[in-house]
C-alpha cells in the first residue's frame, strides 16, 4: 500500500475500531493496550505496536469513564500513534525511532483533539434519529485521526530533507540516544496516577495495599532471576 | 406482569438492540434515546446507567414496569461503574501488558485481555437480566451485591500487578529499547518521582500532559545540540 492509501485506510478504520468506545457493544477491541498492538502485528511492526499500546493505556488507565465524563480520548491516541509511525516507517525507513517518538507526540495532541470532537458528537446526537448515531460516530473517528495522519505525512518529509526543521534533530547522531529514553520517561510518567489511586487514595487500607505492591514486586525479582 | 406478553425471540432482539444502548449517547438524553429503542417507546426521558448493566434494567422493566427502573438506573450505574471502569478494566489491562511483556513475540496479551473481559461482560449482561427478569428488585439487589463483592476481590489484585510491573520494568533494562540501558531506569525513576509529587500537588498535572512536556523538552534539547 502507498503511504495515501494508508491514510485513507488508516481512517477509516479509525471511524470502525472507535465505534467500539461506546456506540456499540464496548468489547475492548478499542483499548489502546489491544488495538495498537494489534495493527503493529499486521503490519510488521510488533514491537513498537506494543510500546504504543502499553504506554498510552498506562498514561490513561485511571481516566475513568465515570458517568459520560468527558475525557482525553486514548482510543483516538492509540489509533493515530501506531498509524502515524507505520506511515512515516514505510516512507522514510531506518530504525523506526525518532519517527515513534514524533507519532506519540502527534498522538498526545490527538487525544486532546479526539475529547473535543466527542464533545460535538455529544451535542450532534441530541437531534439524530438513534441508529444514525453509529454514523456519527464513524465519521468522528474518521475525521480526528485523518488530520494527524496528514500531519504525519508531511512530517516525514521534513525528516528526509537534511535542510528541514528536523534535520539536526535526525543526523545529529546523539539524537538516537536523547530520544530513546522517551519510552522510560513515559512510562516513569504513567505510574505515578497508578501509584496515587491504588495505592495512597486506597479505599480499603493505605499500608495492605503497599504491602501488596511490594509483593508484586517480590514476584517479579523472582521471575526475573529464573529467567536468568 | 409485562413478563407473560414477552416472547424468547423479542427477549433476544431487545438484549441485542442494548447493544447499540450508547449509538445516540448525548448531553441532554444520555442514554435516554438508547433506552427508547431498546423498549420501543417514543417517549424520550434522561437516562444513565452502566452500560453492562442495562440489561438488568430492561429485565426489571419487562418485570416490573417503567417506574422501577428510574429508581435502580443510578446505583446500578454508580456502582457498575465502580466495578468495571476502576477495577476490572484496569486490572485485565495490567494483566494483558503483564503477558505482553512476558511473552512479546505472541499475541497472548490480547486473548488475556479480550477473553476474560467479555466473558465476565456478557456474564453480567445475561446473568444480569435473568436475575431481574425471575426476580424483580430482588434480583437488582442480588446483581449489586455480585459487583461489590467483585471490587473487593479485585481491589487487592491491582497493587499486586502495578508492584509487578513497575519492578518488571526496573529490572529488565531492555525493555526500553534504549541504547543506553543503564540510563534508562534511571530516566524511569525520576519521571516517576517527579510525576508523583508534581501529581500530589495538583490533579492538572496529569501524567499525559507530565510527558507531554517532557517529551517536548527532550526534542528542544536535541535540537538545541
Amino acid at each position: 500500500m502507498t503511504a495515501e492509501q494508508l491514510i485513507l485506510f488508516f481512517s477509516l478504520a479509525s471511524g470502525f475500531l472507535i465505534l467500539d468506545k461506546f456506540a456499540f457493544g464496548q468489547f475492548g477491541l478499542s483499548s489502546p493496550i489491544i488495538l495498537a498492538p494489534l495493527l503493529g502485528f499486521l503490519f510488521g511492526e510488533p514491537a513498537a505496536g506494543l510500546r504504543i499500546g502499553i504506554l498510552f493505556q498506562l498514561l490513561f488507565l485511571v481516566n475513568y469513564p465515570l458517568g459520560g465524563k468527558d475525557l482525553p480520548d486514548k482510543e483516538i491516541g492509540a489509533l493515530s500513534a501506531i498509524s502515524s509511525f507505520i506511515i512515516l516507517k514505510r516512507m522514510s525507513g531506518g530504525v523506526g525511532v525518532t519517527q515513534l517518538a514524533i507519532a506519540c507526540l502527534f498522538a498526545l495532541l490527538a487525544t486532546v483533539f479526539g475529547r473535543e470532537t466527542e464533545k460535538v458528537l455529544k451535542r450532534v446526537n441530541k437531534d439524530i434519529p438513534h441508529l444514525f448515531g453509529l454514523l456519527t460516530s464513524f465519521g468522528r473517528g474518521f475525521i480526528t485521526t485523518l488530520p494527524f495522519l496528514i500531519l504525519a505525512y508531511f512530517t516525514n518529509s521534513l525528516i528526509d530533507d537534511r535542510r528541514g526543521l528536523f534535520a539536526v534533530w535526525t543526523f545529529v547522531p546523539l539524537h538516537q540516544r536523547l530520544v530513546q529514553f522517551f519510552i522510560p520517561l513515559g512510562l516513569g510518567c504513567a505510574f505515578s496516577p497508578l501509584f496515587s489511586h491504588y495505592l495512597l487514595k486506597s479505599t480499603a487500607n493505605r499500608w495492605q495495599a503497599f504491602g501488596l505492591f511490594l509483593l508484586g514486586g517480590l514476584l517479579a525479582a523472582i521471575l526475573c532471576f529464573l529467567r536468568r | 406482569m409485562l413478563s407473560k406478553k414477552i416472547g424468547r425471540g423479542q427477549i433476544a432482539l431487545g438484549l441485542f438492540k442494548s447493544l447499540f444502548l450508547q449509538a445516540s449517547f448525548s448531553y441532554q438524553w444520555r442514554q435516554g434515546k438508547g433506552l427508547g429503542f431498546v423498549l420501543r417507546s417514543p417517549r424520550l426521558r434522561e437516562f444513565n446507567t452502566n452500560p453492562y448493566l442495562f440489561p438488568t434494567i430492561f429485565g426489571l422493566w419487562l418485570k416490573e414496569g417503567v417506574e422501577k427502573i428510574e429508581n435502580y438506573s443510578q446505583i446500578l450505574g454508580a456502582i457498575g461503574d465502580d466495578f468495571f471502569w476502576r477495577r476490572a478494566l484496569p486490572f485485565f489491562s495490567l494483566l494483558a501488558i503483564l503477558f505482553f511483556l512476558l511473552s512479546p513475540s505472541s499475541l497472548l496479551g490480547v486473548l488475556i485481555f479480550l477473553i476474560p473481559y467479555n466473558c465476565l461482560t456478557f456474564f453480567t449482561r445475561l446473568w444480569g437480566f435473568r436475575l431481574s427478569y425471575n426476580e424483580g428488585e430482588a434480583g437488582v439487589l442480588r446483581m449489586l451485591r455480585f459487583l461489590k463483592t467483585g471490587s473487593r476481590i479485585l481491589e487487592p489484585l491491582i497493587p499486586i500487578v502495578i508492584g509487578f510491573l513497575f519492578f518488571f520494568f526496573l529490572l529488565n533494562k531492555n525493555i526500553f529499547l534504549s541504547p543506553v540501558p543503564d540510563l534508562s531506569w534511571l530516566f524511569f525513576t525520576l519521571a516517576f518521582i517527579g510525576s508523583l509529587v508534581l501529581y500530589q500537588l495538583s490533579p492538572i498535572f496529569t501524567a499525559a500532559r507530565i510527558f507531554f512536556c517532557l517529551l517536548i523538552l527532550l526534542i528542544f534539547l536535541v535540537i538545541l545540540r
